[in-house]
């Protein structure tokens, strides 16, 4: 039987934070799996400084939280992955935004950091700073390759027009000064692609990218997407990056995996109190001689009003793909992972209760699903980690204190060996019912009374969205 | 004790200022901390200007990585960020220390609120900043569709609205105008939620910003404090009443 440890990060010291704690990211030390970083939306406690990131040097355990990141109080997007030697990379976009367009539009600027010891307290070193017209929701990939980190960065970059899937990316990342480059990865000529461009790396020299490239849609609710897979068989180090992996259809590098899918791009409330419109994610089975295999799961719309995640696979390099593995009605935040076994594990956060658009009720839930699948994705486990009240906190809470996105645009799953490790988003009620797997909470808070308390043990908390950890066993 | 940089200067940069002990050296109270080699544990004696989140530490001990050696037992005013909140308390870095005396108490009234002075110190930050400060009350609000990025979507679009101002008096800039144009952000992404999103009739004190340039015809708000209004009168409130009494 699998065990599930599933624990609230928040620490004890910051029992009386009421923050939207969303949009989590997780890296595990592959060197070193006690050593594990955590990041979400969570400003500096001290209302100044740089941004914080959460440590825990036990296995995930317990966890602290601190200030290293070099952007004021928060950053405006954030995810981080180990490489090898304890050194952790992070994709930001930095804050505060120094560059305005001439109608007040914040040019945001991606930052790539790294430190080669999460424990010393200095802050990250920046690696990148890239603006030029902007770029968009960095999402960083790290592996240990030969004695050097090889990192891929995949973000959406203004700076082509249309905007574009863009890797910026080295293969010596654990250089004093690492060469960066940077690569557009969308070929066709589009209408410009949604904001999340996911990489995944093996140790072969294999890197895939997955983004979603729009073919038409004149506003938000009818834009339309191809779903696109490339390849690089060689870490992007030598001829066209991202070129491995052609379409029959137009000969063009990226297979269209999905086509002509309807996302609408809705920042609004609109599943449950979230907003939906770009959701993807992509792995790579991790064994040696097993890069062919990849899965990929994204967000569209089938019906009249749903967001409804996809999970497919390819056994061979990308070029061909199985049908709907998994379809999840009304959910987001899909990551997948394969561990050292080849076990295939999914987590998604599904609503749960009669879905109406741009409503929510008591009787909706948030429900975080971990699945496995031994058998290539025939037959799933299912086990839910957390079902969580939807309604509350209120968005936007009466103080305006509470963002889109709710839970967060994305989460973060990943397997080092046989474990799986991840980090998900949700309602900070202390009630064990709402957390099938168990909990733990670093908080002051009486389960019982399904009540937080304030550093003195005493003074109530309310309910905010915070960051749980989770590790799972097989 | 090594020399202090000035204590204005330190405070003016530190957030959590506080005077304490030195209770032990290379030590600290949270065991995460690997190299003890800068850190001390020090009591907290008397806060002096903190955040919330480290205003209730006063009686206890925390940790301390130090700017300069210091002894057991000795009492210095700690110039402080946040570093590390735990489980088990929490540590700052120190700016640098210097022996309490007149010129390190002069900066914080005694038994004055820690957090209120952290407040003032900041709204004058803000203030200092700012192209224009006013009391005002908004009279209309419009979308802005010339303002849309020209490209496509992405989650941290402003979706800025227009507000028009009626200045009743201008504590800062220009003061000609009877009214200024000020966009806000509608748009309840994580970049932009805290910002105030004005409705005619909000009447307060205006914190003002021209980011695209002094050529733009519209001022900015930019954060959580650009407005703050009547009914709720908080750091620019005193602020601009302290300036007035001069």
């Amino acid at each position: 039987m699998p065990t599930f440890t599933v624990v609230n990060i928040i620490p004890r010291s910051l029992s009386g934070e009421t923050n939207q704690d969303s949009e989590p990211n997780l890296a595990v030390n592959p060197l070193n799996p006690l050593q594990i970083v955590a990041s979400a939306f969570t400003p500096n406690p001290a209302g100044s400084g740089d941004a914080p990131i959460y440590l825990s040097t036990d296995g995930g355990n317990t966890w602290l939280l601190q200030a290293i990141v070099p952007s004021d109080k928060m950053t405006a997007d954030i995810t981080i992955r180990f490489g090898g030697n304890g050194n952790l990379y992070a994709g930001t976009l930095r804050t505060p935004f120094t560059v305005f367009d001439s109608q007040g539009n914040p040019i945001p600027t991606l930052n790539i950091l790294r430190t080669g010891n999460v424990l010393s307290g200095a802050a990250m070193d920046v690696l990148v700073t890239r603006t030029g017209a902007g770029v968009d929701q960095p999402y960083i990939q790290a592996a240990s390759v030969g004695g050097s980190d090889v990192v891929f960065c995949g973000n959406n970059d203004f700076n082509q027009s249309p905007q574009s899937a863009n890797m910026d990316f080295s293969t010596d990342g654990a250089n004093p000064v690492p060469p960066f480059k940077t690569t557009v990865v969308d070929v066709r000529a589009g209408a410009g692609d949604a904001p999340s461009i996911r990489p995944v790396i093996h140790e072969d020299g294999t890197v895939y990218g997955a983004f979603l490239s729009r073919i038409s849609g004149t506003s938000d609710v009818t834009l339309r997407y191809n779903v696109v897979v490339v390849r690089d068989d060689n870490f992007a180090k030598t001829g066209p990056a991202f070129a491995a992996l052609t379409d029959p259809g137009d000969g063009l590098a990226g297979k269209i995996v999905a086509q002509n899918r309807l996302i609408p791009f809705l920042s609004e409330p609109y599943l449950g109190q979230e907003r939906i419109g770009s959701t993807l994610t992509i792995t790579v089975d991790p064994r040696a001689g097993q890069s062919g295999t990849v899965y990929v799961a994204w967000a569209d719309r089938v019906g009249a009003n749903d967001y409804t995640i996809h999970l497919v696979r390819s056994s061979d390099q990308g070029r061909t793909w199985s049908g709907d593995l998994l379809t999840i009605t009304n959910a987001t935040n899909p990551a997948v992972a394969i561990n050292g076994d080849g076990l295939v594990a999914f987590v998604y956060q599904q609503l749960t209760g009669t879905f109406k658009p741009q409503k929510v009720s008591a009787a909706n839930r948030w429900e975080t699903h971990f699945r496995t699948s031994g058998d290539n994705g025939a037959t799933w486990t299912d086990q839910i980690l957390a079902t969580t009240p939807a309604n509350q906190p209120p968005n936007p809470g009466p103080d305006g204190n509470v963002f889109l996105p709710y839970l967060g645009d994305y989460l973060h799953l990943m397997a080092v060996g046989q474990n799986f490790y991840g980090i998900f988003s949700a309602n900070n009620t202390p009630n064990p019912a709402n957390f099938p797997a168990g909990v733990t909470f670093q908080r002051n808070c009486d389960k019982t009374k399904h009540v937080l308390f304030d550093v003195d043990g005493k003074t109530p908390v309310d309910i905010s969205i915070d960051p749980f950890f989770f590790k799972v066993t097989p | 004790m090594a020399a202090p940089t000035n204590p204005a200067d330190l405070a003016a940069k530190a957030s959590f200022v506080f005077r304490g002990t030195v209770q032990q050296l290379n030590a600290a109270t949270l065991p995460e901390v690997g190299d003890k080699s800068k850190t001390a544990i020090v009591r907290v004696d008397e806060t002096m200007q903190a955040p919330q989140a480290l205003s209730h530490y006063t009686g206890q001990n925390i940790t301390v990585q130090l700017a300069a050696p210091i002894a057991v037992g000795e009492q210095a005013v700690f110039y402080t960020n946040a570093w590390l909140f735990g489980n088990d308390g929490v540590a700052v870095r120190s700016m640098g220390h210097a022996a309490p005396g007149p010129e390190t108490l002069a900066l914080h009234a005694a038994g004055s609120d820690p957090v209120t002075n952290l407040e003032n110190r900041d709204a004058q930050v803000r203030f200092d900043a700012a192209e224009m400060v006013i009391s005002g009350t908004v009279s209309s609000v419009r979308t802005v569709p010339e303002a849309e990025p020209a490209r496509g979507p992405s989650e941290h679009d402003p979706d800025w609205r227009e507000a028009t101002i009626e200045i009743s008096e201008t504590h800062k800039g220009d003061s000609v105008p009877k009214e200024v144009v000020v966009r806000f952000p509608a748009s309840h992404d994580r970049m932009w939620q805290r910002v105030p999103k004005l409705k005619p009739g909000d009447t307060g004190k205006f914190v003002l910003h021209k980011p695209s340039g002094e050529a733009a015809g519209f001022y900015s708000l930019l954060g959580l404090e650009d407005f703050e209004p009547e009914s709720k009168p908080g750091p620019m409130h005193r602020l601009v009443a302290n300036l007035e009494a001069l």
